[in-house]
């Protein structure tokens, strides 16, 4: 019954911040949370993986060392799309990025282990706003940094093309702004939005499933469309999950691009 | 005898070198469903969102002018109007991307 009442519980109360560890630095709080405790998850899941596959390398690698190879060639070559054989400075950041997203989306599908406390069901960090835009805010950090220290006061031609005619140099510059300023926006909003609204459905399909069966013999047999769709959905998921941390990555180093060749 | 025999058991290179090119070639077949498939969903959610975000950008710019020194609503308006044309080019830039992507892709080919 409580297994019931659980998956009855809003679609949205799954994102809910929980405290674990409640701690308190001169009035602000910063507890140790769900969030915090899947994101520490995802980083050792990812540093046992690749551990894994780079611990004993041999010529002809083994399914481990294959799986690690083959990510590590597959955002290498995006970012040599990307940016050159120069944006390969930016690889330890762009592989470390789309490692930690992948496996944050990634392990947000896996299923809560009955009869564990609340706080630590299974939790999607990448779901939250906050935590894609402080990822994108990284990006265009090391983007503003990296350009200044590169190409001086130069970086600012970046908001003025080459060519413009000079009665609309008050406009353009103002366009090419507001387009700057968006992108670590547009970055933050595809993730989030991806995460969240897949995990929305699934749970409100998932709340059709035990609704139906709740409701009697008679109509409890179309339960089985739900769960249907519900399977086909999490395939669709994985498939998210996987294309949103690509996504992020490859934006990412298209922006970081400016940074080498900040001239459009 | 004894070296012809292995001869005939283990495939000549020739042969060894059509298989490795065949089961190649079906990687390349599946990579390039996945890719169609990732590019498409991703293509149509990328398109979306920097529209959006360069709209909610330039209108929360202005309206946070317009707080400041109580000219409502016109910061705000010429604000949706900018960031109208910011998305505008946010999303030409992202399809020009894809172009050459596309056409890298099909130059490979």
């Amino acid at each position: 019954m409580t297994a019931v009442l659980a998956t009855l519980a809003g679609p949205m109360e799954q994102f809910e911040i929980l405290d674990i560890i409640h701690l308190d630095l001169a009035g602000v709080n910063i507890s140790f949370t769900n969030a915090s405790l899947w994101m520490l998850i995802s980083v050792v899941a990812v540093s046992v993986f690749m551990f894994a596959a780079t611990n004993r390398a041999q010529m002809v690698p083994g399914k481990m060392q294959s799986a690690g190879e083959s990510l590590y060639q597959f955002i290498a070559d995006m970012l040599r799309d990307a940016c050159g054989s120069e944006g390969m400075r930016f690889f330890p950041y762009i592989f470390t990025l789309f490692m930690f997203i992948f496996s944050c989306n990634l392990l947000g599908l896996w299923p809560t282990i009955p009869g564990l406390p609340y706080a630590l069901h299974t939790f999607t960090p990448t779901s939250h706003i906050i935590v894609t835009f402080a990822l994108a805010m990284v990006t265009i950090t090391i983007l503003l940094v990296y350009g200044f220290y590169k190409n001086g006061i130069g970086f600012l031609k970046l908001f003025v093309p080459s060519g413009v005619p000079w009665w609309l140099l008050w406009l353009i510059p103002l366009i090419e702004i507001v387009s700057f300023i968006s992108r670590p926006i547009s970055l933050a909003i595809r993730l989030f939005a991806n995460m969240l609204a897949g995990h929305m459905i699934l749970k409100i399909f998932a709340g059709f499933i035990t609704a139906l069966l709740a409701a009697g013999p008679m109509v409890g047999w179309l339960a089985i469309f739900p769960f249907l769709g519900n399977v086909a959905l999490f395939l669709l998921e994985l498939l998210v999950a996987f294309l949103q941390a690509y996504v992020f990555a490859i934006l990412s180093s298209v922006y970081l691009n400016d940074a080498l060749h900040p001239s459009h | 005898m004894d070296s012809r025999h292995q001869d005939d058991d283990l495939p000549s290179i020739d042969e060894f070198g059509e298989r490795l090119d065949k089961s190649r070639r079906k990687d390349d077949a599946v990579e390039d469903l996945q890719r169609s498939e990732r590019s498409a969903l991703g293509q149509a959610f990328r398109i979306g969102t920097e529209m959006l975000a360069a709209l909610l950008v330039a209108g929360a710019l202005g309206y946070g002018i317009d707080q400041l020194i109580g000219s409502k609503p016109w910061f705000m308006l010429a604000g949706l109007a900018l960031g109208f044309a910011a998305g505008i080019l946010n999303v030409y830039r992202a399809m020009n991307e894809m172009n050459a992507a596309l056409e890298e892709e099909s130059k490979d080919e």
